[in-house]
């Protein structure tokens, strides 16, 4: 299909969101999209939105609602949303039914904007790490934390797991996994294996009267380490990823940014 | 039908409410005005003496028993009844005026003498001192041995200065309602201790030619300097009056028993006016207070220059969260104390609260407060007035509540207590402007969505209603998710807003 035909089929949708068409060229369509919100209110965007190697990208057509660049809030360099990781949740536009899932991803993309600039940070953990390399670290440890079962992928989801490198000794250095905190257990990173794999497993088969270990748990011990790991990998990657940033600063809206601390300080500088 | 919060339906209200008080009239309160029934629109300069009594011993009552159950709650009223009464016979006798009796603490007002007389404030602050110690006296002895009902231990705190009495806010309320340092400092020294006695803000002691006190709230007044109050003073009633007077009027109207009953929810329906011991409701419900953080600084930033701007602040900030409380939510009201609203609400059946869903519903309304509260600012701001440096501390807390009126037949005083009361009010206390806090019981009552949202903290920052009902409904809390349901009309936007996304980042 050609992109015009694409963009034939996104517009097509675009009134039942209560999209109004603006323009139209063979590549692109221009947009005013009222977003309501939960409580009423509703913010009204205008929008570009271009086929670019079959995928549909959006972004305002002035930074007006939202910053021009934030990678926090999932808004590239060049101003397009970043709505979804395209390696594994892409959305082809061949077909009607995948453009509404494009436009109610757009949508809610919009009212988790909304949200992420009062809270400061994005509403739910539910984002992709930054960057391709973190975000298939994140994916694997995702993968882990379901082999696990429950409640790991969810403290996973929700942001309750944190890792932390701690002293190295004849094994190298081990890997700390924190869960709101407090320690669950310590993996040898180059082994890739538990530090103490006879201490009781974390799924419920080790909170049993006479409780399983680790290391018999099944593939539990293998899944404690990747999910250890893999998150530490996910936080170097995202590092690295920020570093790229070097020269470049955001807009300051998102707490803990690593790009907005130099926003600040130059803020603070015009301000004196 | 969902209870819910609307931005336009909010607008509006705030707006009409902006136009109530274009025009705001202040007087300064002289002789023979009267300080009943005021308008919207206008307020009264008040120099005068504000006198808080606290009652220490009201958490024991609350805590005799274990369970907080009907015995502890009946015993609870009818201690603060006996107190009640006692108290009321007390101010008329001695003409201060009673503002309100809320729980443990009673505020009033000495307004007399006036300023036309010499030496005036040294006086009506002497004469507040003879009156706490009155109050101190009498509450000592109107305990009940048969009944189980101890006699109160009390601590009194007074400070003196200009306030605004401006209008309730109650449809036929009559007593004014006072914002300012003075009411707002008494409180805090009949607040800040557990030790009885009787304690004044530098300001009182200087006033009476006292030295001022490093740390007043730790410095009761000496038998010796209460005396010399009293004398001075003169009250022309003793103690033993008050006694017979209070027994001869037991005698002739007894206070009966408490009777509990469920009210069917919602609370909104509740007439408070139909309440005595004999009708009074009890169940489990959710307590919140809100409280206007700053505004105490921001009338003594206007008092002086442009006290209009207090008024037309407070009237628009109180009616708008009134209407949130009652219309929005479906709660009852309790009253207004000073610049913090204080109500009850209730989901389930005639014969059993709906717990989870009560709790849900009380973190919708913060949220909906909160949302309504920065609206009014905002809408406030864009009029020109100053809005600067006020927030909204919300608390509130779960568990068996009591709504009654008590006191003399004729001049009841609503009351509503309980531990979880209580709780609310010291929950909202912990929180600084852009913060709500959940009690212990409510967080464990709550749905796991509500936990989540608070966390161990039991507080959250700056939560509208937008971000609760957003981050309920992630979680799966029914209340939140029928709240969300009934907000989008377009089908197609509805489902949007249940999409989860995984929204990514690039390098490019
Ligand atoms: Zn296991
Ligand atoms: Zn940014």
């Amino acid at each position: 299909m050609s992109p015009s035909d694409d963009l034939d089929i996104i517009a097509s949708c675009a009134a039942e969101f209560g999209a109004v068409e603006i323009a139209r060229t063979r590549l692109e369509l221009k947009v005013q999209l009222p977003v309501p919100l939960a409580d009423g209110r509703s913010h009204s965007y205008r929008l570009v939105i271009a086929i670019f190697r079959g995928v549909a990208t959006a972004q305002e057509e002035k930074p007006h609602l939202l910053p021009e660049f934030c990678p926090a809030r999932h808004i590239n360099r060049d101003g397009s949303f970043c709505l979804f990781w395209r390696a594994v949740d892409d959305i082809v536009i061949d077909n009607v039914s995948a453009a509404r899932m494009w436009w109610e991803t757009l949508i809610r993309f919009l009212q988790q904007q909304v949200r992420a600039a009062r809270l400061r940070h994005w509403p739910d953990a539910k984002g992709r790490a930054h960057g391709e390399k973190a975000a298939i670290h994140q994916l694997r440890a995702e993968r882990a934390a379901g082999r696990l079962g429950a409640p790991f992928p969810e403290d996973l989801a929700d942001g309750r797991l944190i890792v932390e490198v701690s002293n190295s000794s004849g094994h190298g250095p081990a890997v700390r996994l924190l869960h709101n905190g407090r320690r669950l257990y310590s993996v040898w990173r180059r082994d890739r294996r538990v530090v103490n794999q006879r201490q009781p497993c974390l799924c419920p088969k080790g909170a049993q009267r006479r409780p399983i270990v680790l290391k018999s748990c099944g593939d539990h011990g293998g899944a404690a380490a990747d999910l250890a790991l893999e998150l530490q990998s996910m936080a170097e990657e995202e590092r690295r990823f920020w570093n790229d940033f070097e020269s470049t600063q955001c807009c300051g809206t998102m707490d803990g940014c690593p790009l907005a601390k130099r926003e600040s300080s130059v803020r603070a500088e015009r301000v004196g | 039908m969902a209870k819910n919060w609307k931005h336009d339906r909010a607008a509006d209200h705030i707006e009409k409410k902006i136009k109530d008080v274009e025009t705001v009239t202040i007087v300064d309160y002289v002789r023979d005005m009267s300080l009943e029934n005021i308008p919207a629109n206008k307020a009264f300069r008040v120099d005068g003496v504000h006198l808080y009594a606290d009652i220490l011993n009201l958490t024991d009552m609350l805590n005799v028993t274990a369970d907080e159950g009907v015995t502890c709650h009946r015993r609870t009223l009818r201690f603060l009844n006996l107190h009640y009464r006692a108290v009321h016979r007390i101010l008329a006798r001695c003409d201060a005026r009673r503002v309100d009796f809320h729980n443990q603490r009673l505020h009033a007002l000495i307004a007399k003498p006036y300023n036309a007389e010499n030496d005036a404030e040294a006086k009506r602050v002497r004469r507040a001192v003879a009156i706490a110690q009155l109050i101190i006296d009498v509450l000592h002895e109107t305990g009940d041995d048969d009944e189980h009902i101890p006699d109160a231990d009390v601590r009194v705190g007074i400070d003196t200065g200009e306030a605004l009495a401006v209008n309730n806010g109650r449809r036929g309320g009559r007593e004014p309602l006072f914002l300012g340092e003075p009411a707002n400092h008494a409180a805090k020294m009949s607040g800040g201790g557990s030790n009885p006695g009787i304690y004044l803000t530098n300001n009182a002691r200087l006033a009476i030619g006292l030295a001022e006190a490093a740390r007043p709230a730790n410095t009761p007044l000496t038998t010796a300097e209460i005396a010399s109050c009293q004398d001075a003073a003169d009250l022309g009633v003793s103690k033993e009056t008050i006694m017979a007077e209070w027994r001869e009027d037991l005698r002739k109207n007894p206070i009966g028993s408490f009777e509990f009953s469920r009210h069917t929810p919602p609370l909104r329906t509740l007439d408070m006016t139909t309440l005595t011991p004999a009708n009074t409701k009890r169940q489990e419900s959710a307590s919140v207070y809100a409280d206007i953080d700053g505004f105490t600084a921001y009338v003594a930033r206007h008092i002086e220059e442009t006290p209009e701007d207090v008024v037309r602040v407070f009237h628009v900030i109180r009616a708008e969260l009134d209407r949130v409380f009652t219309c929005d939510f479906d709660g009852r009201r309790i009253r207004f104390i000073g610049d913090c609203l204080h109500g009850l609400l209730c989901d389930g059946t005639v014969h059993t609260t709906d717990d989870k869903e009560t709790v849900s519903t009380a973190t919708l309304c913060a949220g909906a407060l909160r949302s309504s509260f920065e609206l009014a600012l905002e809408k406030l701001g864009d009029e020109g007035i100053d809005t600067d440096s006020l927030g909204l501390a919300i608390g509130f807390e779960f568990g068996p509540m009591t709504i009654t009126r008590l006191g003399m037949q004729g001049d009841r005083v609503r009351c509503s207590v309980s531990r979880g009361v209580l709780t609310s009010e010291a929950e909202q206390t912990r929180c600084s402007g852009d913060e709500t806090a959940i009690g212990p019981l409510a967080h464990d009552a709550g749905t796991k969505a509500v936990r989540d949202l608070f966390g161990s903290g039991r507080k959250v920052k700056s939560l509208d209603y937008n971000e609760a009902v957003e981050v309920l409904a992630e979680k799966g809390d029914d209340t939140a998710l029928a709240a969300k349901r009934a907000a989008f009309s377009t089908p197609a936007i509805a489902a949007a807003s249940e999409r989860i996304i995984r929204p990514y980042s690039e390098r490019k």
